[in-house]
């Protein structure tokens, strides 16, 4: 579950990306552990922000 | 999960993270499959790795969905790893002049729909195997909507929804393949 990532997909936001090739590094090192849901980067913020309060997360991705 | 000797598939493997994790794979010694729709700059692409194919593929389209599918039961039936990565994103506002159906079904077609059909069509050549491991890409917009990509949002809850609903179902059919 990577977090806003610089590829062809969000070129129309302009906001901080983690690289692609971290977003692999990050997702190769969880899937050696058999971690199976992998929060990479900002997703695991957006995660633990969404469990105390939903209405929070909403408002923190649509500033 | 064994990041050495696998036979995996990725889609959407000619940019961004799928062709990051196709270049790391292929220096740990795997076969690797790259599929995309675009298929000029996932043969570049393919070209420089070691041990990679290139399959061109548009998911949205049915006959092209069933020729990967037999060419990977026919040519490569060591696959041990599917990695569906391949995602659609349109940038608009909703209820604005920018509004499409279009950007709805192209997206729920490639993000989720093309997912469904391949966990589906391909679980049965992966519990023939000892390590095998299904991997959907979803977002963090899985968890909340971003108002710049209202689809692509719901198309990431719903595929985060599905790979929930199959772990449990795998695991509750006594299958090894494990669901990332």
């Amino acid at each position: 579950m990577p977090p806003l990532t610089e590829t062809p997909l969000a070129k129309g936001l302009d906001a901080p990306k983690i690289t692609a090739a971290e977003v692999a590094s990050w997702f190769i090192d969880s899937f050696e552990k058999d971690e199976l849901e992998i929060h990479v980067g900002d997703t695991k913020k957006i995660y633990q922000l969404f469990l105390r309060s939903p209405e929070e997360a909403f408002m923190a991705v649509n500033p | 999960m064994k990041t050495s000797e696998n036979t995996i598939l990725i889609t959407g493997a000619a940019s961004g993270i799928g062709l990051e994790i196709a270049k790391l794979f292929s220096q740990k010694n795997n076969k690797i499959i790259m599929a995309d729709r675009s298929i000029d700059q996932l043969k570049i692409e393919a070209s420089k790795l070691e041990n990679a194919v290139a399959i061109a593929v548009d998911l949205t389209d049915e006959n092209d969905m069933n020729k990967l599918i037999q060419t990977i039961k026919l040519n490569f039936s060591d696959l041990n790893i599917a990695i569906l990565n391949a995602g659609a994103a349109n940038d608009y506002s909703l209820y604005s002049t920018e509004y499409d159906l279009e950007y709805a079904k192209s997206e729920i077609h490639t993000n989720y729909i093309a997912n469904v059909r391949l966990t589906h069509a391909l679980e049965p050549l992966l519990s023939t195997k000892t390590e095998a491991a299904f991997v959907v890409t979803t977002s963090g917009l899985a968890f909340v909507p971003n108002l710049n990509y209202p689809t692509y949002s719901a198309t990431k809850a719903a595929l985060h929804s599905f790979a929930l609903a199959s772990r449990l179902a795998l695991k509750r059919k006594g299958s090894k393949i494990k669901f990332f």
